[in-house]
């Protein structure tokens, strides 16, 4: 019988294999059908051969990776907004209608933005598509050139000169792709809608004042953490959103729409755990007001711009809405929060993405026949 | 020669159909007929409780025990202890045999066996990767099951490697004995179907790791280039829709014929009415199938995944990539073949009844239940060294489940001692003759 205590199994193995060369049997065919004279448990030297590691490996790059990290920090600090805001209404009597019109206001500014650079793209894609369609029918330079004027304002942006068609074809391809948006809403319909919600939170929040009365406020901090926690974890940060590949861009819209409500639903509840701490019905209302605003929209309006690859005012937002919370933890909470606070930005930005650089080191990928086979189709 | 007390253990057995029943009920009849006393156990199945005789005296015990999903009973570490303990002292096992890496039960069997000090084997039937969470949980219940097991028996070489890499093994402890056909039950049809028509048939569960979509794109293909050519496919599953629909939208209402799921007696009578078997499954650790189609005298066309080159000789098969472009050709050169006679089937029965023989693979099993006998149990501390490197987490984990173990197994024995167990009589048999 064979040595199996035998601690070191690669020594047994080469042992065995040894043994076998000097036999001089015919050689081991890794078949079942063929009888051949060796025992069950033998294994020959090109056990494994066909074992593949780290196949789909990825090198990072740092600054890349930075990059994505900060948005983990950009929505820590949007909780912290909104945190910040609860703890002046509630502790430092603020006037809780001063951050909810500021950030009324602002989400009305961003919403201005967002549907003006829909209808501009809008227009580009319209005309890119009638530049195909003209291409395909080949076109007289007349007729191009009249298409082209009746839609003066977004005759410049075109990437593409006149005369490169062949070329052409080709990036309008990739520019239609980039330049797919949803339509942009109707003026009349959101008016309305918001309207209502405003409405209805109005006419809810002596509910929602009084909806933990009976409840310890140690047990609501407790609860509010636990959902910030939570929103943390389940937030979809949409990290590799228009970095990596342009062509699963409408597909990753679609997952990142369906995907992303569970962060804003707990934030949601957050805020409605929180003002039914405050004390008057006003700053109830204010408070939720401010908390859908920041935490529910403003993602919404950042992932927008990130899509569009507005970097600079990405950036912009970025910068000033951490830096924003920094001053605010400073002023309010002191030094000691601060730093705490800092250093709990400093370590994911910095310190996160050289610790994930460095566990792929540690990334032992198998592949070899046993892994399902990818079919190939033809026809699609 | 010894006679062993066995115990196989598995989720999965009979009245539920499936290769691993199968498998399972055809060694136990072999090691029956090698002199050798075998019991399975099981879960109960609905109304199927209790314990059960199949032919020469086969027990099958059918455990009650709570079912999750797909048959697989829920996974709870210790609770099948003390009903399990009673079997094994009852029947004075020797050796616990457990299969299927799905299967919960054999697992928690094949812990409370060692903690009792009886020798296991476990068989692996399926190939797993590594690189999604479930198969990463499954993997580490693998390392778990097969840190202090005897022996490990795999049924193709792919399926070894597999093995060994997921449980991290000494591949001298895992054996291959590949699975087997009664050869007499897929005898090729008496009067061979004319070449005027040409049948290709498939039989599988459609799934898309059995490779249906493959198969859906093919049929059109192949029936718009070869007038000849008519598809049997009997299986059912969730792609069932997606082929009926290809059906309509091509008008081959004529030309493919889907019979939906048949029972295994009935495989042979399908098998027979086909010239070509086509296989493109994406994943399989051995292919019975394959072997029956062959011992029908069919010509087999299959992808070339898992364990499948090993299994037919080159001269039954016609390989392909799991590619639409490369199954398309292979069926055509199958067709090619079949037309100009440069393939002889009618030899194939004979010759696969001597590769695949459940008297073959039993006798090979019961080496490797002397291996496992003959072996000196480890001490202790051993073990729980060898549970110890596991991992750092799982490495704790596990020793902390092996000594509850050991606790539980000290409870039992001081609560219903051994002695106070009535023991089985042996089912009576003839004197047989053992071995060739």
């Amino acid at each position: 019988m064979d040595s199996d205590e035998d601690s070191s199994s690669i020594t047994s193995l080469s042992e065995r294999v040894e043994n076998v060369k000097s036999a001089k049997k015919h050689p081991w065919k890794k078949l079942l059908w063929y009888k051949q004279d060796y025992e069950d448990n033998y294994t020959d030297a090109s056990f494994l051969s066909q074992l593949k590691r780290n196949s789909t490996v990825i090198n990072y790059s740092y600054w890349k990776l930075l990059s994505d990290f900060t948005l983990i920090v950009l929505h820590l600090s949007i909780i912290m907004l909104v945190i910040l805001v609860f703890y002046g209404i509630y502790r430092l009597n603020w006037n809780p209608l001063v951050p909810a019109l500021l950030s009324s206001s602002l989400t009305a500014l961003g919403f201005i933005v967002y549907v003006i650079t829909l209808k501009i793209r809008r227009n580009r894609l319209i005309n890119l598509q009638k530049l195909k369609i003209e291409q395909l029918t080949r076109p007289t330079r007349y007729s191009k050139f009249n298409s082209s004027k009746s839609h003066p304002p977004s005759r410049s942006p075109s990437p593409f000169p006149h005369n490169l068609e062949l070329t052409a074809k080709e990036s309008t391809m990739d520019l239609e792709r980039y330049l797919r948006e949803p339509n942009s809403p109707d003026l009349f319909n959101t008016l309305k809608s918001s309207i209502l919600i405003l409405l209805t939170l109005l006419t809810f929040s002596p509910v929602l004042k009084s909806l933990t009365n009976s409840t310890a406020s140690d047990s609501i901090w407790a609860l509010s953490t636990w959902l910030c926690l939570l929103n943390v974890l389940f937030n979809d940060y949409s990290i590799d959103f228009s970095h990596t590949s342009r062509q699963s861009e409408s597909s990753t819209f679609e997952l990142q729409t369906s995907n992303s409500n569970l962060s804003k639903n707990i934030s949601l509840s957050n805020a409605i755990v929180l003002a039914s701490r405050l004390n008057s019905n006003l700053s109830a209302f204010c408070f939720i007001v401010f908390s859908i605003e920041v935490s529910g929209l403003f993602p919404v309006f950042n992932n927008f711009t990130r899509r569009c690859q507005f970097w600079a005012f990405h950036w912009f937002q970025v910068v000033a809405i951490t830096t924003a919370v920094d001053f605010a933890v400073y002023k309010i909470f002191g030094v000691g929060w601060f730093l705490l606070w800092i250093g709990l930005q400093f370590w994911i930005m910095v310190i996160g993405p050289w610790h994930f650089i460095m566990l792929q080191k540690y990334k032992d990928e198998l592949q070899g026949p046993w892994d399902p086979a990818k079919p190939i189709f033809k026809t699609i | 020669m010894k006679s062993y007390n066995i115990a196989m253990i598995s989720d999965f057995f009979y009245p539920q159909p499936g290769g691993m029943e199968l498998h399972i009920y055809h060694l136990s009849q072999k090691l029956i007929a090698r002199g050798h006393s075998v019991v399975v156990i099981t879960h109960a199945y609905d109304d199927r409780t209790g314990v059960r005789m199949l032919t020469n005296g086969l027990k099958i015990y059918y455990v009650p025990f709570f079912i999750i999903y797909r048959q697989t009973t829920f996974p709870t570490v210790f609770s099948l202890f003390p009903i399990l303990r009673q079997i094994l002292i009852r029947e004075r096992i020797d050796i616990v045999h457990g299969h299927g890496t799905f299967s919960s039960m054999c697992h928690e069997a094949i812990l409370h066996a060692n903690t009792m000090g009886i020798k296991t084997v476990f068989t692996d039937h399926s190939l797993f990767g590594f690189a999604d969470v479930g198969s990463i949980l499954g993997n580490k219940l693998l390392k778990f099951t097969l840190t202090n097991i005897g022996h490990v028996i795999c049924v193709s070489h792919t399926c070894k490697e597999n093995t060994v890499l997921r449980a991290s093994l000494d591949p001298s402890s895992v054996s291959v004995i590949p699975n087997a056909v009664i050869a007499d039950d897929f005898k090729p049809a008496e009067v061979k179907p004319s070449l005027n028509k040409i049948t290709v048939v498939v039989i599988s569960r459609l799934f898309q790791n059995k490779g249906a979509d493959l198969l859906t794109a093919i049929i059109p293909r192949l029936c718009s280039s070869r007038p000849d050519i008519h598809f049997l496919i009997a299986g059912d599953g969730p792609k069932f829709i997606d082929l009926e629909q290809m059906r309509e939208k091509h008008q081959l209402q004529d030309r493919v014929e889907l019979i939906g799921s048949i029972r295994h007696q009935q495989v042979r009578d399908v098998m027979v009415q086909g010239h070509i078997y086509l296989h493109p499954s994406l994943t399989e650790a051995f292919g019975t199938v394959l072997v029956e189609a062959a011992s029908c005298g069919l010509l087999v066309v299959t992808t070339k995944v898992g364990g499948i080159p090993e299994v037919l000789p080159n001269k039954m098969t016609v390989f392909a990539d799991p590619d639409e472009e490369s199954l398309v050709d292979a069926v055509n050169l199958a067709v090619r073949k079949l037309k100009e006679n440069k393939i002889d089937t009618s030899s194939f029965h004979e010759e696969v009844k001597k590769m695949y023989d459940w008297g073959d693979i039993a006798k090979r099993t019961e080496k490797v239940y002397n291996m496992v006998s003959e072996r000196e149990a480890a001490s202790l501390v051993d073990v729980l060294i060898k549970y110890y490197n596991c991992g750092p987490w799982a490495g704790l984990l596990f020793i902390l489940c092996v000594v509850v173990d050991l606790f539980i197994l000290e409870f039992l024995n001081w609560w219903w001692p051994e002695s106070d167990i009535d023991k089985v009589k042996k089912w009576p048999r003839k004197k047989v003759q053992t071995g060739k």
